[in-house]
């Protein structure tokens, strides 16, 4: 015997019977409208609306009549409703801001932390020229230099390579 | 003549059709079809509900549940103040460029 599938609708107290194929078209219908939508913060509520209205018009279909529901009901009352068309897409509308440089520790050209080659990236010097300048300047102001590299270390994020 | 030139014309007019269509009083969405449905701009609620959805969340428009006569209860749209105003720029700015094409056709 062919397999009944009793479904309920949003908004509607009745329930629907449905055979194998038809619940297959309309599982795929909500399925589908409900990707179209995943950006949509009202989701839900759309999917509520297209079932209300899946549900009026099956209803009005039916009439008095409560035979099973074959896909040729599902399709004929999903071409009513039409495919949904996404909203607006809020991913679509997004502008990509370039890319603002920053300060980074550089792990994979790391000689201590990484501090030296984030500089380097960050103010284009050759990074042998700011390890130089780390170097000296440690030596000069007794020690300070650490300290700052020290700071920095602890302070700045952590990239792996410039690039990223 | 090339309709398809149209069509983005087309999708930013509808909402302002539907802006129209609400301004005239509480009206649920098989209401909104019916209208369109007798124009250029026929609608099917794959595109409508989201497209309701997005105007309320930018507060041009607003819905309450009301029981019906035959079935479960309705969403009932009216505008929003906001969307009274946005109404009233856009008929503003559709005199002017109705204006201006015929001028510029002279």
């Amino acid at each position: 015997m062919e397999k009944t599938i009793i479904i309920g609708l949003a908004g509607h107290a009745e329930r629907y019977r449905l055979n194998e194929d038809a619940y297959g078209r309309l599982a795929r219908y909500l399925d589908e409208a409900g990707s179209r939508l995943r950006n949509d913060p009202d989701r839900a509520e759309i999917l509520d609306d297209l079932e209300r209205s899946i549900g009026d018009r099956l209803t009005a279909l039916l009439g008095a009549d409560e035979r099973l529901l074959v896909a040729a009901d599902i399709d004929s009352v999903l071409e009513q409703i039409g495919a949904v068309e996404a909203g607006r897409d809020p991913a679509a509308t997004e502008t990509v801001l370039p890319r603002r440089r920053r300060l980074y520790r550089i792990r994979g050209e790391q000689k201590v932390a990484g501090v030296c080659a984030g500089l380097a990236a960050y103010s284009e010097l050759n990074v042998a020229w700011v390890r130089t300048l780390f170097v000296l300047g440690t030596v000069f102001t007794a020690g300070f230099g650490a300290l700052v590299y020290i700071a920095l270390a602890f302070i700045l994020p952590v990239t792996a390579t410039r690039e990223a | 003549m090339d309709t398809s030139k149209l069509a983005p014309l087309r999708n930013g007019l509808l909402e302002f059709l539907i802006l129209d269509i609400v301004s005239s009083g509480d009206v649920y969405v098989a209401e909104i079809l019916g209208r369109l449905a007798t124009t250029d701009f026929t609608t099917r609620e794959g595109t409508l509900y989201p497209l309701l959805s997005r105007m309320r969340q930018e507060g041009l428009l607003d819905y309450e549940w009301r029981e019906s006569t035959a079935g479960p209860p309705r969403k009932y749209y009216r505008l929003t103040r906001s969307g009274r105003e946005h109404l009233a720029a856009f008929r503003e700015y559709w005199a002017t460029l109705t204006n201006l094409i015929d001028e510029l056709g002279r």
